[in-house]
């Protein structure tokens, strides 16, 4: 049995006997598929959608299938809760009703017709959620090694990308929204990915010294942390707002920096609010990790004739590592997610269809953003998880 | 001979806090001097400056005969063994690694490394295949055991400890204070031990010195604390009422043994003790045998020797 690496939750051990939480979870779900509109269905854009049943939606041997799924999941864990169908109720179920949604934009939306689309409506949203807790709790109660999560994430992303690249989903709002904007999709994709990405990086390379240089020092620690965490709690916006009018002023005073393209909205105001917003859980993260290492072994590697630098590479680092990788973890999932805002001053990124989206009432162009978002952000904690725990030194 | 180590007039404040006060003594060559005193007493800091982690506000040492401070600390620190009551192992390293870290910095080919680490696992009784294993994985004996095996690693004249068995059980202590003599005796090693504990002092110090609040109150060999202390402190922590036991307890059994006389009565049916036997203890065996004398065991095929009550009470009266 592996130990729980520090940093994440302790997990209950895996209990004997009927697996409560999954099967209330699946129960849940079989009635939000039993009460609540699967999805709705729009002749275009603007018209007001007409929600309809599960049974409506699909033929009724495939609505038949679907609930019989769930069904035999529901029986088989109240009877059979081994790990094995912890984890495959849920994911069969979840498997089930993405196919009835795929089935419903088949069967409702006639050929050709590139205006009418479905949306899932409340009851699909409710048992997806319902059964992707359930299959995230029993996953996680059989503490699959890293490599098998990281394995995990890829199939995952492999399968979704194949029913989008084989159109399976194109008669979805969603896909029809992206459908007319591609282009623009892609590369507001990569231009909120190096964003992010581009953000966090600064703040690792800022926040790691500033975390090393204030570690010693419980002068310069409090002050310090204080200054990051009141940089935290200023609203985002108003963030952006403050850094406008100085970096309006520094690209007109100093042509070069112009040059640049740094103005006081766009990119550059984003990207150095995102850096800011970062600091603080990487230089907490530091600070932690350097205080858990051990005071004696730091002595001991004094004593033995190591050199600060030596002390610092060969003891500290290594023993603060973990730590420093969980506030790299909390850095890229909060940063995806709040690469977002970058929008609202012309930083570009998904955030832009999220407010496009907000503006036009439309909620599918608010999903064409968000959905990649939560994705990404969910993957990127994922990711960090596994590679915290499979970098660990402990034995 | 040169005295391995001189400290001379050395003093550390902190402001104007004075940790450790114009103190001076020497440790001869291949000798072990306990430092005692209560937590505070400077004892630690006084350590620290004979390798420079902590440096004098004043005065010098000489390690070897060269000034510390002509020295960079880290340099110096590489010839100088250190161990310390928490043992500081790198958690995150192997035994073997651990025990390798002074070699690899004075940058030994690796198979050097490799044999010096086996060298000592053999020497401190740890099997080898220890070496794959990581701290966590060991007793805390063991840990301690490997604490002075890396100490030791590159072979230092010097060895500095640090309260080293105090984190260890008394049985296991016990041992481990042995294995220090034996591993002294074998080495030639030049040892200073700070402690709280005068018992473990008295067994391990040829030499004693005693601290209080920054200052050295007495130093020299056991005997002479016990029977002439120079300060009333110094009287104070060996306990006057039981020193005439401490006193026993120094002197092994076979430095008071005499020849006996073979044809005595009665010589075979005495109780026994072996000649590695302190005084004290063989005390003990008469006191609880009713008898006035003991047949002294070993070393084999030597004369038959006892110890006589005479003798003992002789070598625990007040001069």
């Amino acid at each position: 049995m592996t130990v729980p690496a520090a940093g994440t939750l302790p997990l209950p051990a895996a209990r004997r006997g009927a697996d409560a939480l999954a099967a209330v979870l699946v129960a849940l779900a079989l009635c939000a598929l039993c009460l609540g509109p699967f999805v709705s269905l729009k002749p275009n854009r603007i018209a007001e959608g007409e929600p309809l049943m599960l049974w409506s939606a699909v033929s009724g041997p495939a609505a038949a299938a679907v609930l019989g799924l769930l069904l035999a999941g529901l029986g088989a864990l109240a009877t059979f809760p081994k790990p094995a169908v912890r984890i495959l109720a849920p994911a069969s179920g979840l498997a089930a009703v993405f196919a009835g949604v795929i089935a419903a934009s088949a069967t409702l939306v006639p050929a050709g017709d590139k205006l009418a689309r479905v949306s899932p409506d409340w009851g699909f949203w409710l048992a997806a959620t319902c059964m992707a807790l359930a299959l995230t709790d029993s996953a996680a109660r059989a503490r699959p090694s890293p490599g098998l999560r990281v394995l995990a994430v890829a199939v995952t992303w492999l399968l979704v990308l194949a029913v989008l690249q084989a159109g399976l989903l194109d008669g979805l709002s969603v896909m029809r929204e992206y459908a007319v904007r591609s282009e623009v999709f892609w590369r507001e994709m990569a231009r909120h990915v190096a964003l992010a990405l581009g953000s966090a990086a600064a703040a690792i390379a800022l926040g790691l010294p500033i975390g090393l240089a204030i570690h010693a020092r419980a002068g310069a620690r409090d002050p310090v942390l204080a200054v990051l965490t009141a940089i935290q709690a200023i609203p985002s916006i108003a963030l952006f707002g403050l850094l406008m009018a100085p970096l309006a002023w520094l690209a007109h005073a100093v042509p070069a920096v112009g040059a640049l393209g740094v103005r006081g909205i766009g990119a550059a105001p984003a990207f150095i609010a995102l850096t800011l917003y970062a600091l603080l859980p990487i230089v907490a993260a530091t600070v932690t990790g350097l205080a858990g290492v051990p005071p004696t072994a730091v002595d001991a590697a004094r004593g033995a004739g190591m050199t600060r630098g030596q002390i610092l590479r060969a003891v500290e680092l290594p023993l603060a590592f973990a730590a420093v990788l969980s506030g790299v973890r909390v850095v890229l999932v909060q940063t995806i997610g709040l690469t977002t805002v970058a929008a609202l001053i012309g930083g570009g990124g998904l955030g832009t269809f999220v407010f496009q989206g907000l503006g036009q009432t439309a909620i599918d162009l608010v999903l064409l953003g968000t959905l990649p978002i939560v994705a990404m952000a969910v993957t990127a904690g994922i990711l960090l998880d596994a590679a915290a725990e499979g970098l660990r030194w402990t034995p | 001979m040169d005295p391995m180590i001189v400290v001379d007039a050395v003093s550390r404040r902190y402001g104007d806090r004075t940790v450790v006060d114009g103190v001076s003594f020497a440790v001869p060559r291949g000798a072990i001097t306990a430092v005692v005193g209560k937590s505070g007493s400077g004892k630690s800091t006084l350590l620290r400056m004979i390798n420079r982690l902590v440096e004098p506000s004043a005065g010098r040492v000489l390690v070897g005969g060269r000034d510390v401070a002509e020295e960079p600390g880290p340099m110096l620190r590489r010839r100088i063994g250190y161990v310390i009551q928490g043992i500081g192992l790198f958690p995150h390293r192997t035994v073997f690694d651990n025990v390798a870290t002074v070699p690899r910095l004075l940058g030994w080919p690796r198979q050097r490394v490799a044999d010096r680490v086996g060298e000592l696992l053999d020497l401190l009784g740890l099997p080898r295949s220890f070496g794959e294993r990581y701290p966590s994985a060991l007793s805390g004996g063991e840990q301690q055991r490997v604490g002075i095996a890396r100490a030791l690693a590159a072979d230092p004249p010097v060895l500095l400890m640090d309260e080293p068995f105090g984190a260890l059980d008394p049985l296991i202590r016990r041992k481990a204070q042995q294995d220090l003599l034996a591993l002294r005796a074998r080495l030639g090693t030049t040892v200073v031990i700070v402690t709280h504990d005068l018992d473990e002092a008295l067994r391990l110090g040829d030499r004693i010195a005693v601290m209080e609040e920054g200052r050295l109150l007495q130093e020299g060999p056991p005997e002479e604390l016990l029977r002439r202390p120079a300060h009333p402190a110094v009287a104070a922590l060996m306990e006057g009422a039981r020193r005439a036991l401490r006193l026993l307890a120094l002197v092994s059994v076979g430095d008071a043994a005499e020849p006996a006389d073979p044809a005595a009565v009665g010589l075979a049916g005495r109780p026994r003790i072996d000649a590695e036997a302190s005084l004290e203890e063989a005390l003990s065996v008469l006191l609880w045998a009713g008898a006035d004398s003991l047949a002294v065991d070993g070393p084999p095929g030597g004369p038959p020797r006892e110890v006589t009550l005479r003798a003992i009470l002789a070598r625990a009266r007040q001069e």
